[in-house]
């Protein structure tokens, strides 16, 4: 019975991630591709060597804390399609915070943290505030806060003092800042020796480990039991499926709507300084589009059900066909374009819960009418 | 009981059968609707069709308009068997309906609305409006149906909403005309008007069904009547032979009790004071216009009343979902007008809504979070903002038990999953936990079956034996004349008179109802 | 000054114009009840189509025309998810958003050996015929030759559909299935035929749009040709009020404010810097809807599915 429940939750996700799968082999053979070979290299440039299963997760932690913000939104009934934009910020908060404040190692961490959080977070904010207070629809302010967030990327960038001109990037940020476990280390004498020693050990001083999954875990479980556990959280929970209920129960509609979106972009804007403070080169380039993290996150969440803790695992998913896909387009020539269309396929099939109920009814009463025919 | 024989409807001959259904059987997912129903109506006559909620009246209806397919039988129109697989076809076969809920745009206009479907164009698919114009008043001459055809639906009362869906299906050429609850959003005025409507329309030749369970109408203008129950159909009656109470008990398939058991009434001091209060709507139109009454502990005091009279935005008011213009609503003599509904519900108040899917009930949470709902913060069940999910637990199976919530042991299943009177007792339960000095019930029967509107009866009344206070919003009169003590008739937003329930009676509330009665005079 | 004044016009009009297109697809398919954040991926591949069967086939006309019924086959996964299978409206969108530039850079990369941007593409005609331009040559009206045909073509659209949704039968049912979908299913109308025909409009209009971006306004196709347009379309829809002469209007003045940004971007005694002029559009976009929204009349219908008999 209970592996009957298990199961009833789980089909619809993992036959939407075959399916996708499925469809874009079809397409690749369309297009002249080969989709067994590419799906094998994909999955080589996963776990073929240990670095790149590393990479695999610490990638993973932006993506997973995206799709954390979006699916924390969709429990609370708000579709934060900002998600990009409040990454954003954190990004430029990152940046702005680390390579101009003087803090020592670890506290500068977590004031560039908490910085990033609290502004994404106040971006995310803007959004709910103009819902509540003038009805619009949060979709489309979302949309050009994103825009506009990417504009004062752009005008943050073009500061002289923290612009290094000659490779159009900005200044790194300090050391004291990053998060990144393994960088550098193998430069110093101490990681040259254990590298020359242990080929395999090597290999992992190269990647970009980082406290991301570490933050991205550890934000999942406190999301998890924000809203399973706390009064606040079944007010958000409560809001996220019947507004008109949760009003007709005395909670205050406003202020929770308001609230949430400061969350959800909280987290957004971690994932952005996670992403600048964990992987190198530790600076801010000029964008001339968006990065996608935020729009990423909307996947993985959908994937993961909205279930705060499936977020990690769609997350490392993602992050996984992500990294493998640039091994593939190296070594089979596939363009890696091919893990979008297959996103947005899984998207489509993970969208229409409907056609299940559909199918299932279809075969249950073909099922019914061939015994009614045996009788 | 009636004989079985009478179940046969033999046609006086010069009369033609206009629609014949036999056999029809309908299901949807697994449950029933219809067994093995027949239905014989004959061409010019008023046919009332008989039942309570959710007996299948509707759903009969929706096979013969084409919104449904029956699973198995056949249907007949003046003797023809047809398909009717689309309400296109219906319209093909003359079949007008006019729905409970009207099929009608608001933004559009009344010729609009009536051609829609059907236009009349000029080239390349322009609509030719002036046409249209003039057929349609020329058509609305001929039934004397008048109405103004440029004027927009959203502008217009009830009573000519329901006029221009008769027109759209006359427009159409209808002969057969059915008629889903017809007189359940009309002031008594505009139902006379309407079974005038009726009457004379069945004198030009044509076939009426109408889907009611208002006896007293089908008494007035009706000439057969359908009963179904529970999906089937118990037998076709000439209306005349037979009197309400006969046919009451033929609708529930057992003598009903009008009237509950009612201790003599105990009232106490005045709880609850609502004084001169004035409401407008979204659109600012004043519904609400100085409204003033006291509830007292150990009485149920009913507010009667026709739909959209201000019912809804006195409620709105006193639950502070809605600002109110001026007047004072004050509990235990404090005032609350204008603050929050978290103060109201503080202040000792508990609610039973009208809709309760909409506002009472978190359909996607579990039968144990809705009744947390609204106690969450109480300190019994958190901590510091962490819930007390044992104590949680406790309290909701303790609930269960009391109120004998079905299936048992559903406190971790989703309330959407219960019974239409199930999850209902799933909301008294959470309203009476807090132990309410004044429970405010809005039409807490809409849609249970008979069983459960008793139950809620019952418990209303416990709630006034205790010596608490009622204040009971209804658009049924039975069921205010059958439960409260003191009846308010609320008419265009104004209490138009106070009466104590015993020493009235049905027709001196019905005239104050539409205006009538003392209150008329002095306007 | 006047020739400023022209080129200011002629800016205006280019960058209205692809917004014009892909807002009135926005227009037809939520009148009729359908939300469609998926133009913006529709655009995308329609300026993919256009620009690589221009390049091809040398016809620009040709590539804005298959831009469109290509637009148009990519919305029809839309359309059946969200209208047939019921599917939640903006996440399906959504799904189209990764779609359509995905198979377009996948495509450019198979066509032009790996590269994701294709070779620069001919230019729409503009509405002059060489031999009147010629004649007009050293007059006011040269500079009003650098107007797309294109653009004439979306100011048409906008007629069209003003005729259609307010004097045709067929503009009535759209609009009424938009608003209430079950008076027009009981009405004998199939609430289902109205909203794919609506949705696969607004795909070829959406796909025309993404066409004069790569055709017209960036000259060849790249993954950030649309940028964001759809999405600007979109909000052009919302406060052009769902109505085609409303959209039209906010269009071009959205298309001004994008030339303001060039104009002033370019110079350079910029009294702002670039980037936060070229914030302005979408703060312009905010402002308005804080000003406006409770005035728009939204299609009460708009992203919900319709389910038989429900009301």
């Amino acid at each position: 019975m209970r592996r009957l429940e298990f199961a009833k939750r789980f089909m619809p996700t993992v036959f939407a991630l075959f399916s996708g799968f499925f469809v874009g082999a079809l397409f690749l053979i369309l297009t002249g591709y080969d989709p067994i070979r590419s799906y094998a290299a994909m999955l080589e440039g996963v776990f073929s060597r240990p670095k790149y299963l590393i990479q695999v997760i610490s990638k993973s932690a932006p993506l997973a804390l995206t799709g954390l913000s979006v699916a924390f939104a969709f429990k609370c009934g708000l579709f934060n399609i900002g998600s990009e934009g409040q990454y954003t910020i954190g990004v430029i908060v990152a940046t702005l915070l680390g390579t101009k404040l003087s803090l020592p190692f670890g506290v500068h961490f977590i004031v560039i943290m908490l910085a990033g959080m609290i502004f994404a977070g106040i971006w995310g904010a803007i959004v709910g505030f103009l819902k509540v207070k003038f009805g619009i629809n949060e979709v489309v302010t979302a949309i050009m806060l994103n825009w506009i967030a990417l504009h004062l990327h752009r005008y943050v960038f073009s500061f002289p003092w923290l612009l290094v001109k000659n490779i159009d990037a900005s200044q790194e940020i300090k050391e004291t800042a990053r998060s990144a476990i393994l960088h550098g280390f193998i430069a110093t004498p101490k990681g040259q020796t254990l590298a020359a020693k242990n080929a395999f050990l090597a290999d992992i001083l190269k990647t970009d480990l980082n406290f991301g999954i570490f933050l991205a875990i550890g934000a999942a479980f406190a999301i998890h039991h924000l809203l399973n556990s706390t009064t606040k959280g079944f007010e958000l929970r409560a809001m996220g499926i019947n507004q008109e209920a949760s009003r007709f129960a005395g909670m205050n509609i406003k202020r929770n709507v308001i609230l949430s979106m400061f969350i959800s972009g909280a987290i957004s804007g971690l994932a952005g300084v996670i992403q600048l403070t964990g992987f190198g080169p530790f600076r801010m380039t000029n964008l001339a589009a968006f990065e996608g993290y935020g729009l990423e996150g909307i996947y993985i969440a959908l994937v993961a059900n909205c279930s705060p803790i499936g977020c990690i695992a769609s997350g490392l998913f993602f992050s996984a066909i992500k990294c493998g896909s640039a091994l593939m387009q190296i070594e089979v020539g596939t363009p890696r374009e091919i893990i979008k269309i297959i996103t947005g396929l899984i998207i489509f099939f993970i969208a229409i819960p409907f056609a299940y109920k559909l199918i299932a009814s279809k075969i249950q009463k073909t099922k019914k009418d061939t015994i009614n025919h045996d009788e | 009981m009636i004989e079985k024989e009478e179940q046969i409807l033999t046609a006086p001959e010069e009369k033609i059968i206009a629609v014949s259904m036999v056999g029809i059987q309908k299901s949807f997912g697994n449950h029933l609707a219809l067994k093995n129903v027949d239905f014989n109506v004959m061409q010019g006559t008023i046919h009332a069709l008989l039942g309570e909620n959710g007996a299948g009246k509707s759903t009969l209806m929706n096979i013969l308009y084409g919104l449904h397919k029956q699973d198995t039988g056949s249907i007949f129109i003046n003797g023809e068997p047809v398909a009717i697989k689309n309400p296109k076809v219906a319209i093909e076969h003359r079949i007008g309906m006019v729905h409970q809920h009207f099929m009608l745009v608001p933004t559009f206009t009344v010729a609009q609305n009536i051609m829609l479907g059907s236009e009349l164009t000029k080239w390349l698919g322009v609509v030719d409006f002036k046409r249209a114009n003039r057929e349609i008043l020329k058509l609305s001459c001929d039934y004397g149906l008048a109405i103004d055809t440029r004027k927009k639906i959203e502008d217009m009362s009830v009573g000519m909403q329901q006029r221009v869906e008769i027109l759209k299906a006359l427009y159409r050429g209808a002969e057969i005309l059915i008629l889903d609850e017809p007189t359940a959003v009309l002031t008594l005025q505009e139902v006379d008007e309407l079974m005038k409507i009726l009457r004379s329309l069945a004198d030009a030749g044509k076939t009426i069904i109408v889907i009611t369970h208002k006896l007293n109408e089908i008494k007035q203008v009706c000439d057969y009547c359908t009963i179904i129950r529970r999906g089937e159909n118990i037998l076709t009656v000439q209306v005349d032979a037979y009197s309400e109470q006969q046919l009451a008990s033929m609708m529930v398939g057992r003598d009903i009790a009008l009237t509950s058991e009612k201790k003599p009434i105990n009232p106490k001091d005045t709880i609850f004071e609502v004084r001169d209060l004035v409401v407008d709507d979204d659109r600012g139109i004043r519904k609400v216009d100085g409204a003033s009454f006291e509830v007292r502990g150990g009485e149920i005091f009913g507010i009667a009343g026709v739909d959209g009279n201000g019912q809804q935005e006195l409620v709105e008011a006193i639950t502070c979902l809605r600002k109110s213009k001026s007047g004072s609503v004050k509990m235990h003599g404090k005032e609350l007008q204008n603050t929050t509904i978290l103060n109201v519900i503080e202040s000792g108040i508990a609610i039973i809504p009208e809709d309760r899917q909409r506002s009472g009930l978190v359909m996607k949470f579990s039968v144990e979070e809705n009744m947390l709902l609204k106690r969450y913060k109480n300190p019994a069940f958190s901590n510091k903002g962490k819930l007390q999910k044992n104590k949680i637990s406790r309290f909701a199976n303790s609930l269960i038990e009391k109120l004998d919530i079905r299936p048992p042991n559903c406190a971790q299943l989703p309330v959407k999953k219960l019974s239409g009177g199930n999850q209902q007792k799933v909301v008294i339960a959470r309203e009476m936990s807090s132990n309410p000095d004044l429970l405010i019930a809005v039409q807490p029967t809409r849609g249970l079956d008979v069983g459960a509107i008793e139950y809620v009866h019952k418990e209303l009344i416990r709630q006034r034996d205790s010596g608490k206070a009622v204040l009971l919003i209804s658009l049924e009169l039975n069921e205010i004349m059958g439960v409260a003590d003191k009846t308010a008739v609320i008419y265009n937003g104004k209490i138009a008179k106070i009466l104590n329930t015993k020493e009235t009676n049905e027709e001196e509330i019905g005239m104050l109802m539409t205006g009538g009665g003392n209150f008329a005079c002095a306007d | 000054m006047m020739n400023n004044m022209i080129l200011a016009l002629m800016g205006t009009l280019m960058y209205a114009t692809p917004l014009l297109f892909a807002a009135l697809g926005g227009v037809v398919s939520e009148l009729s009840g359908v939300m469609n954040i998926g133009i913006e991926g529709v655009m995308t591949f329609g300026a993919f189509v256009a620009a690589t069967v221009s390049f091809f086939s040398g016809s620009s006309i040709l590539g804005f025309a298959l831009a469109g019924v290509c637009g148009g086959v990519l919305i029809l996964l839309h359309a059946i998810t969200s209208i047939s299978l019921r599917a939640d409206q903006t996440i399906s969108g959504t799904a189209i958003n990764f779609l359509g530039p995905g198979i377009s850079v996948l495509l450019t990369k198979k066509l032009f050996d790996g590269s994701a941007f294709s070779p620069p593409a001919t230019k729409l005609p503009s509405i002059f015929p060489q031999a009147l331009a010629n004649r007009f040559h050293g007059t006011v009206f040269e500079a009003l030759n650098g107007i797309s045909s294109a653009t004439l073509f979306a100011f048409f659209c906008v007629f069209l559909l003003w005729f259609v949704l307010y004097k045709t039968k067929w503009g009535l049912r759209i609009r009424a299935t938009g608003e209430y979908p079950a008076a027009v299913d009981t009405m004998g109308v199939s609430v289902t035929t109205v909203r794919y025909c609506c949705v696969l409009a607004s795909g070829v209009l959406a796909g025309f749009g993404g066409a004069f971006m790569s055709l017209s306004v960036t000259s060849s196709f790249s993954p950030v040709t649309v940028c964001g347009h759809g999405f600007i379309a979109l909000a052009a829809m919302i406060f052009g009020n769902w109505k085609p002469h409303g959209t039209m209007l906010s269009c071009l003045l959205l298309g001004f404010a994008m030339e303001c940004t060039t104009l002033w971007g370019g110079s350079n005694n910029a009294w702002l810097p670039v980037p936060i002029m070229e914030m302005f559009p979408y703060l312009l976009t905010i402002v308005i809807l804080i000003l406006f929204v409770g005035e728009l009349a939204t299609p009460k219908a708009n992203g919900i599915p319709y389910v038989k008999g429900s009301h």
